[in-house]
């Protein structure tokens, strides 16, 4: 198979795959929740992972945030 | 007898986190309550298994033909994440009981480097260095994913005691304590290599 066959056929799988992932991404997106499901806070708080330096970091942001609010 | 010895080396002797300390991240993590490793387990296990069926039928008869090897990486990341949309979606459509359980373990499944790993293990890439057969490659995916659901479980229950000791000094505390247990419970788990001759 020539080259540029064989790298015009790989763009096009990959191209393929990440349209895949956006449609899935979108139709999960606008899919609804069932009723009664826990809604995912945003900043990590959702998250388990207590030793994350993200998480500490956006911890912060929220004390932060909490300290200016009051 | 050799499907069996592949499922044992897959689950004790070569246990994904104990021998490459592959997902160590929820493993510590998710790992503080015996119910959420319950959840992360079983959906971890679904996706394990489904991802590698995908990723292997993608790598041997589109990849592997075209000599389009290259892309393994790249082809295997994105099938993993839109399949654990896909799953989403599913569940939050036709499951809503099973989504309410395992729903908020899915998007931490989608960054676990073990669904990778193993997708790239059935394709040959790292450790078993040739093709898999199908047999070879749905015994060797659901085995890895039952050996972390095993670590992961039983990790769990040792880490409530921990949580719960007065006796553990304060620099030992949380994560640090939990991978000094890690480390000893790989090298109890170095025993299982004599199993096999």
């Amino acid at each position: 198979m020539a080259d540029w066959l064989r790298i015009l056929i790989a763009v096009a799988i990959l191209g393929g795959l990440i349209a895949l992932l956006i449609i899935s991404y979108i139709l999960n997106k606008r899919t609804k929740k069932p009723e009664g499901c826990i809604e995912i806070d945003e900043h990590c708080a959702s998250c388990n992972i207590e030793g994350c330096a993200v998480r500490s970091v956006a911890v912060e942001i929220e004390r932060a945030q909490g300290e200016d609010e009051k | 007898m050799h499907y069996l010895l592949l499922a044992i080396s897959a689950i004790l002797v070569s246990n994904i986190i104990l021998t490459r300390f592959l997902g160590i991240c929820p493993f510590v993590g998710v790992s503080k309550s015996p119910k959420n490793a319950l959840g992360m387990s079983g959906a971890l296990i679904g996706v394990v298994f489904m991802s590698s069926i995908i990723s292997y039928a993608i790598n041997r008869y589109l990849l592997e033909p075209l000599d389009l090897g290259f892309l393994k990486l790249i082809a295997f990341i994105l099938v993993i994440a839109s399949f654990v949309q896909f799953v989403e979606m599913f569940m939050k459509r036709y499951i809503p009981s099973l989504y309410k359980s395992l729903g908020i373990y899915l998007p931490l499944i989608t960054t676990n480097c073990v669904v990778l790993t193993v997708a790239l293990d059935v394709a040959g890439t790292s450790v078993t260095g040739s093709l898999l057969n199908w047999g070879e490659m749905l015994t060797y995916s659901a085995a890895t994913a039952v050996g972390y659901a095993l670590i992961i479980i039983g990790f769990s229950y040792i880490q409530l005691r921990m949580q719960n000791s007065t006796l553990l000094p304060k620099p030992f505390k949380g994560n640090a304590i939990a991978l000094i247990t890690a480390g000893l419970m790989a090298m109890a788990f170095m025993a299982f290599n004599g199993m096999i001759v």
